[in-house]
């Protein structure tokens, strides 16, 4: 048996994804260069166009403001940018470190959390003036699942100043309707975590909002993206989201009854599991939890060991357990508990539920009862 | 008998053939590589790449790879020691803090925890059996290449959950060995010296991030003024290059270091000659010792032949200053150095 619960990190590619792909890889006579004016070349940019079409009604865009890139890491580098003066960028402290590392490099402002996680628009307000040039906050956060105030956080900067909003929707994508909660001039999404290959995304630029591209050379996605497009992964990329657009409410009603499901029986059969967020507050794919008296690492080699697989905070490029930013920017102690973050998706079912709370169950009593021997 | 084994492989070649070795010897064998260091580093247990090397060879080996993070404790236990030593005047050995407080400590531990019975290490050192039956750390069958000395702390409990099969072998044996099987590390060069501090910068560089260095002055035994150092943190006991104190009659070492007035006192090296070292925080293999022993006071010096009293060694024959912080261990007194397995080991005051 095993359980896979960490579709926040990578969800499998579903069956329309891989439909839609197969022939652009299999068929030699469906090869060509998107640029290219022959038939082929016609037909491959067709494909470009009906995913870019499909991309802009689930965020509500043109067509034109999608750029399709490599993936979310490519695009909230691009959103953020590059050589901006110190202060122009206000970011919130929870971001993913694609959107907090090359800001911190510019001097950005970060805006606090509240102990929830969430970026309030009251604390983004007096961070704001003349020289704001973005503010970026993300849609979903990756860790917690916490669901950040987008709208109103967009309403203030507007009302404030010129400056532009970007939010990263990477997270968002699988469980939210971004163009109702999203309206943002930038916006960052990924295909490989509701089901589309991995290494394929896009940034959307509403309103002919200023970018400048980080590849050029080329012309390609109106000058805002430099290089061969990979059709099939954006071929890919479309078929995931239709699908995921498609079966939204069906699909959210099962992973989250799925999701109570794994919290009770956690919750019941360990003692000193506490939920990180409330239900309210977040998307219903990512669970965030802390175990008490347990360390992160030994955890999940034991998790592994029984072949659940699932996430603590970050990990490094190593693949070493590094310290969580989101969850000390929420100020929560770790020093005497395991964080644990259990994301559900498409492909979840009933049984890895079962699998994952015995599995759990199993390793954490193990693990407190050998702490307690050498105690 | 098969054993569920945990071993610690740093990327180099020397844990790659121990892992290697754990394979063919039939025991379920997992990789894992600690992250200790976060900072720069020229390579030594820490970077990336080394983390991919070990990786690559479990792959090899078809055996599972993990990597723990000990960074913090590492900070804690190796680093900021390291600087606090410098700091009031001593020569500390950090791979031996490393041994003691990470490997065969914390690692030990975490692999009891996940359920293996012993771990492995890539280290030059053998575990014997006495006639009592308890265990005994000798000496490396490649005796330059013998790291006893910075392995001394092993007890009882750590020598009995632990193996040591690279022990057994000499380094060309052993590159050869790696070399046999296609190891992807046959070749790697081996680490040298501190594993966090960089050729280029050197500890002074590291030191003066950590806090800065302290200029001083260089007196004779009469207190005359015959020089000044510029970071009397990088003075060490014995040291005779880098003094820059001409118009002596005899060469001149470094006879002490007083941090506190920023003070290094010199001398010719008859000044420098002790009969007699002190010591804290004795480890003992099982139980304590008293009387004759080899003692060992550097990771490549000799063991010179001496007696252990209480807190005392008295040198057989006088011998230059041991460096305060640097750890003296006391060896079996045996004629072949195959024999000499160790007793304990403590800190030089």
């Amino acid at each position: 048996m095993s359980a896979y619960l960490d579709h926040a990190a990578s969800s499998p590619l579903r069956i329309e994804a891989l439909d839609a792909m197969m022939p652009w890889l299999e068929h030699h006579d469906a090869h060509a260069n998107p640029t290219a004016s022959h038939r082929r070349g016609r037909r491959a940019r067709q494909a470009l166009d009906d995913a870019r079409a499909i991309i802009a009604d689930s965020v509500g865009c043109g067509r034109g403001d999608v750029v399709f890139t490599g993936g979310g890491t490519e695009s909230d580098n691009v959103a953020v940018g590059r050589g901006r003066p110190p202060g122009a960028l206000v970011v919130g402290a929870t971001e993913h470190p694609a959107v907090l590392e090359p800001a911190q490099r510019q001097g950005a402002k970060v805006a606090p959390v509240n102990d929830a996680g969430i970026v309030d628009a009251d604390t983004v307000e007096p961070l704001l003036d003349d020289t704001t040039e973005l503010v970026s906050v993300m849609t979903v956060n990756n860790e917690t699942g916490v669901i950040q105030p987008i709208r109103e956080i967009a309403e203030v900067v507007r009302r404030r100043t010129n400056a532009l909003v970007h939010t990263d929707a990477v997270q968002a994508l699988p469980w939210l309707d971004l163009a109702v909660h999203a309206p943002a001039d930038l916006l960052s999404v990924t295909g490989h975590k509701l089901g589309g290959p991995q290494g394929v995304g896009a940034l959307v630029i509403r309103n002919g909002s200023d970018v400048e591209p980080l590849l050029v050379g080329g012309g390609q996605e109106r000058d805002r993206r430099a290089g061969t497009q990979n059709v099939a992964g954006i071929v890919g990329f479309a078929a995931a989201v239709q699908a995921s657009a498609d079966d939204r409410a069906e699909r959210l009603a099962r992973i989250d009854a799925l999701a109570t499901a794994l919290l009770d029986g956690v919750t019941e059969a360990i003692s000193g599991v506490e939920r990180t967020v409330s239900r309210d507050v977040r998307v219903p794919g990512i669970i965030h939890l802390t175990i008490d008296g347990v360390q992160s690492e030994p955890l999940l080699f034991l998790l592994d060991d029984a072949d659940l697989a699932c996430s603590a905070a970050s990990s490094c490029a190593s693949g070493a357990q590094g310290a969580s930013h989101v969850l000390s920017a929420m100020g929560l102690d770790t020093a005497n508990c395991a964080p644990l973050r259990l994301s559900l998706g498409w492909s979840t079912t009933e049984a890895e539920i079962d699998e994952a709370i015995q599995t759990l169950t199993q390793a954490v009593t193990t693990l407190r009862e050998r702490a307690a021997v050498h105690g | 008998m098969a054993e569920r084994v945990l071993v610690a492989m740093s990327g180099g070649v020397d844990s790659s053939v121990a892992a290697a070795l754990m394979v063919e010897a039939g025991h379920e064998v997992v990789g894992v590589t600690m992250k200790l260091w976060g900072g720069e580093s020229d390579s030594g247990c820490c970077s990336v790449s080394d983390v991919d090397d070990a990786r690559w060879v479990a792959a090899q080996l078809d055996i599972e790879h993990h990597v723990f993070n000990f960074g913090e404790e590492f900070l804690e236990h190796v680093v900021q020691p390291f600087v606090t030593t410098h700091r009031s005047g001593g020569t500390p050995n950090p791979c031996i803090e490393c041994n003691r407080h990470i490997k065969f400590d914390l690692f030990l531990d975490r692999a009891r925890v996940l359920g293996f019975e012993r771990i492995v290490t890539g280290h030059y050192a053998r575990i014997v059996t006495t006639a009592d039956g308890s265990r005994r750390l000798a000496r490396g069958v490649d005796h330059a290449k013998d790291q006893s000395y910075v392995l001394h702390m092993l007890d009882q409990a750590a020598l009995a959950r632990t193996i040591l099969p690279v022990g057994e072998w000499t380094k060309p044996d052993l590159r050869d060995a790696a070399h046999a099987r296609g190891l992807l590390t046959a070749a790697k060069p081996d680490s040298q010296d501190v594993c966090f501090i960089t050729k280029s910068g050197g500890r002074e560089s590291f030191l003066r991030d950590r806090g800065g260095l302290t200029p001083g002055r260089i007196v004779d035994a009469a207190g005359r003024e015959v020089g000044t150092v510029e970071s009397t943190e990088l003075v060490t006991i014995g040291q005779r290059k880098g003094l820059n104190v001409s118009g002596m009659s005899e060469p001149q070492f470094v006879v002490d270091v007083d941090r506190t007035e920023s003070v290094v006192t010199i001398g010719p090296r008859r000044d420098l000659r002790v009969e007699e070292s002190r010591f804290v925080d004795p480890v003992w293999a099982n139980l304590g010792h008293t009387g004759p022993a080899l003692v060992q006071a550097s990771a490549h010096g000799e063991a010179l032949p001496a007696v252990v009293h209480g807190d005392r060694v008295v040198w057989d024959q006088p011998r230059d200053r041991v460096a305060p912080g640097q750890s003296l261990v006391f060896y079996e007194a045996a004629p072949a150095l195959a024999d000499q397995t160790i007793i304990g080991g403590a800190i030089a005051t």
